[in-house]
């Protein structure tokens, strides 16, 4: 039944000439946003309906639809769109924390079901929290989040407010910085992990990026560290035989082979599928490069002595090498975690 | 000898790490295989589609997927109604729109009913006189890499022969199974003077603040008519979860699809895309095809809109030699082919900065050399990027001198100035504040005008040849920065 519905050519609905009227529609609503720019919202909504009673096809008649209801659904205040006066002169004021103020109050009164209570009180958090008054920020968030009848969504909002909140207090206050509203990727994560936990969001996507993170740095920490102890144990080798710590061309030429083994089957890999991780390739080959001559002149060094402990450390220190290049890869992370 | 052995052994692992990035790299399709969509195995083979909607005048491609074929009317019973419904163009944006979607994994039908009627639309359970319909395609996409992952549904359907400036009202799925009544318009006619409005974002994974939500609803109620997004809307391209939160995020009773259903969406691949199969079986972009050009020729694209010419570039190429060569080429092409007349506004969009301060990323030099010369030939108005998690705005820059930018004369604001009805330079933006973890950034750097790490959105109101441009804060509703500049 819809198929042969479908098989029909796509105009016919389309058929009758579209009016001119694409300047005149434009004309009604530039008038109405001129009208919400001074603020005259009742005279934007009048402008909105006349719109779309005239032009309800057109192209803005569906923005005029919107910005009508959107003007609606905030008509708040003891007069029409009182409060929405407020908050546009407080977005609009240079001196922040002091248009904040009247604003505040109003949030703790007005109904969390009202989309124009929720705006104030995001703009008002946000001012507090960029005009270095956290403390302020942290107690609205706080009252905010002990009220009833919010969605989820909200409450997850507000709980991260609140950890941006305790943030910049643990920071010793707020200064000025030079750029507001920052949530960056707070250093180090443990603190800010601590904090998101004790908001509430151990299990936010932010906590789980942050801990990624962490353990991504602290598999560095121990990898860099065997490593190091690896490099350590064979520089005191060849220091206590260096009348043997040589390697021939040939074994230096065999582990870079075995190096470009790694490398160039890697590389095509990752070309082939992902080019970024080009450079962690690299890493890889190099540092097993590294750790293979190292290896080689040690035993060389060592005359085959100790030959079973050499291998579990060149091992141990192969497979920290890797986990340090791997786990600054971030996408590897992501796949490895 | 034991030793080497024992290397050898860990060497081989070590292979293995990079298989663990294994993309699906979406490439040019081959011809239409006639079993697609049939296969039901557990693991089906790659299949691809081509065909030419019905009354469009362009071929349709899909990526290489798991199963595709053309929508049939039988649904699921888990989540038969769409969801995760998005516009965008795929053709001239004054007569095509191509929309997209998501069900469960039964639901195989894939129609769009559309007229400039919502009471017809909405009452309507087929095709009318009032109400036409139209048939596309589904594709069967993995939910990660692998070949033992679950998959996802997607559908896409393309409408042609549409009035240009004209609000249009559709619904998608089929019989029974409709989604909400969308309205959505195509572009005003090219080359107007009457007003239109464009908003730019970029950087939306991980979504903190909520920002990505709440850009999208100050969007749907602010009256735009065109989103450019820069790239990097999830934290990794192939993987679908990162996509269900990306359509799925909302703020209050407002869903993303609120906007996306009812503005097109024109997106550059980021990085965290990597152009996965996910991100183009998800999106319907032009698909011209030009020399190495991979995604079906959505890698890279250009449309006009209004009066403006936009060009959406790759910069996160599997062949870097692409970068100067074809699609340079392919740039150059493109804009020579623009009439200043009809389109006097160029505006380009793709995800790396090249001039961007002291942030985390430094900027992308190498695409600096490459494009800023095409660019400076043709005098582009604005290039919006991404990739840096804050918001930055160039003075006007035109030449390089050593492979550094060179200022060009600035009016008040930073906006740039006239000589001979030329503009004096180019505006580079950053944004990449849609909800992406923020980064540092400064505004001491000579080619700077300013920068701010916040979540935010740009607004470019066009009427004739004035722009009015804000950059907003989406958590308080503030201005960051805002200019007026009319071209001569």
């Amino acid at each position: 039944m819809s198929c042969l519905a479908l098989a029909l050519p796509p105009h016919s609905a389309d058929a009758q000439p579209v009016p001119e009227t694409g300047s005149r529609a434009a004309d009604i609503f530039e008038a109405g946003r001129a009208a919400e720019e001074v603020g005259e919202y009742g005279a934007a909504a009048q402008s909105y309906q006349t719109l779309l009673d005239t032009f309800p096809t057109s192209r803005q008649a569906r923005h005029a639809e919107r910005r009508r209801e959107w003007l609606e659904e905030r008509n708040d205040g003891p007069e029409p769109f009182a409060h929405l006066r407020l908050l546009r002169r407080a977005r609009q004021s240079p001196d922040e924390i002091d248009e904040a103020h009247p604003l505040a109050r109003l949030t703790n009164s007005c109904s969390a079901s009202r989309p124009l209570c929720l705006e104030m009180r995001r703009f008002v958090a946000e001012r507090f929290l960029e005009s270095g008054h956290p403390e302020l920020a942290l107690s609205h968030y706080r009252r905010w989040l002990s009220e009833e009848g919010y969605e989820e969504a909200q409450r997850i909002s507000w709980r991260l407010g609140e950890a941006r909140a305790l943030q910049a207090i643990a920071r010793g206050g707020a200064p000025r910085r030079m750029h507001p509203g920052t949530l960056r990727v707070i250093n180090p994560a443990p603190t800010a992990l601590a904090r998101l936990e004790e908001a509430g969001l151990a299990h936010s996507p932010l906590a789980h990026e942050l801990e990624l993170s962490e353990h991504a740095s602290r598999v560095q920490r121990i990898s860099w560290s065997v490593v190091g102890v690896f490099a350590i144990f064979c520089a005191l080798v060849w220091l206590r035989h260096p009348s043997t710590a040589r390697m021939r061309p040939r074994e230096a030429l065999v582990s870079l082979g075995q190096s470009a083994f790694i490398f160039l089957p890697a590389t095509l890999i990752a070309f082939v599928y992902d080019p970024r991780s080009l450079d962690t390739m690299l890493g890889l080959a190099l540092m097993s490069l590294l750790i293979s001559l190292m290896a080689k002149l040690t035993a060389n060094t060592l005359q085959n002595r100790a030959g079973g402990w050499l291998l579990g450390a060149s091992l141990g220190a192969h497979i920290a090498g890797a986990l340090a290049v791997a786990s600054s890869n971030p996408t590897m992370v992501y796949f490895l975690s | 000898m034991q030793h080497s052995q024992l290397q050898r052994a860990f060497i081989l692992a070590l292979m293995l790490i990079p298989s663990l990035n294994g993309c699906e790299k979406a490439a040019i399709s081959p011809p239409a295989d006639e079993d697609a969509g049939e296969d039901s195995s557990s693991t089906p083979p790659i299949r691809s589609l081509q065909y030419t909607p019905n009354g469009c005048a362009y071929e349709v491609a899909t990526p290489e997927v798991r199963r595709t074929g053309m929508g049939q009317d039988v649904f699921g019973t888990d989540r038969a109604i769409p969801e995760h419904v998005h516009v965008s163009f795929a053709g001239d944006a004054t007569t095509t729109l191509a929309v997209n979607w998501f069900t469960d994994n039964e639901t195989l039908a894939t129609q769009i009913l559309y007229g400039t009627s919502r009471e017809a639309v909405t009452a309507a359970s087929d095709a009318t006189d009032n109400v036409r319909g139209q048939s596309g395609h589904y594709m069967f996409i993995a939910n990660g890499p692998g070949t033992n992952v679950d998959e996802t549904l997607v559908h896409e359907v393309h409408i042609c022969g549409l009035n240009e400036d004209t609000t249009y009202y559709y619904k998608v799925g089929g019989p029974d199974h409709w989604s909400e009544v969308f309205d959505v318009a195509t572009s005003p006619p090219l080359g107007t003077a009457d007003a239109w409005t464009l908003a730019v974002s970029g950087d939306s994974r991980n979504n903190q603040e909520n920002a990505w939500a709440l850009i999208n609803q100050q969007l749907a109620s602010a009256g735009v008519d065109l989103h450019v997004f820069s790239g990097d809307a999830v934290f990794l391209g192939l993987l679908q979860t990162n996509w269900t939160d990306f359509f799925e995020a909302r703020a209050g009773d407002f869903k993303v699809q609120d906007l996306m259903a009812r503005v097109p969406f024109m997106s550059a691949n980021g990085n965290h895309e990597g152009l996965a199969v996910n991100y183009v079986a998800q999106f319907a972009f032009p698909q011209e095809v030009s020399p190495d050009e991979l995604a079906q020729g959505e890698e890279w694209y250009s449309f006009d809109y209004g009066n403006a010419h936009f060009v959406v570039l790759n910069d996160s190429v599997a062949d870097s030699s692409v970068i100067a060569g074809s699609q340079a080429t392919w740039l150059r092409a493109d804009l020579a082919a623009v009439d200043r007349s009809v389109t006097p506004w160029i505006i380009v969009s793709h995800h790396r900065s090249f001039y961007t301060c002291r942030s985390t990323h430094s900027p992308a030099t190498n695409l600096r050399t490459a494009w800023q010369p095409i660019f400076d030939e043709f005098a582009v108005d604005f290039v919006v990027n991404g990739h840096n998690h804050v918001y930055e705005r160039s003075l006007p820059i035109r030449g390089l001198l050593e492979g550094e930018g060179q200022l060009a004369a600035a009016g008040p604001n930073g906006i740039p100035t006239h000589e001979a009805g030329r503009p004096s330079g180019t505006i580079y933006l950053v944004s990449g504040g849609a909800g992406a973890p923020l980064y540092d950034v400064s505004d001491e750097c000579p080619t700077t005008f300013v920068a701010n790490a916040v979540h935010h959105y740009l607004l470019f109101e066009f009427e004739g040849t004035t722009v009015n441009f804000r950059a907003l804060n989406p958590l308080t509703e503030t201005v960051l920065d805002s200019f007026t500049y009319t071209k001569e």
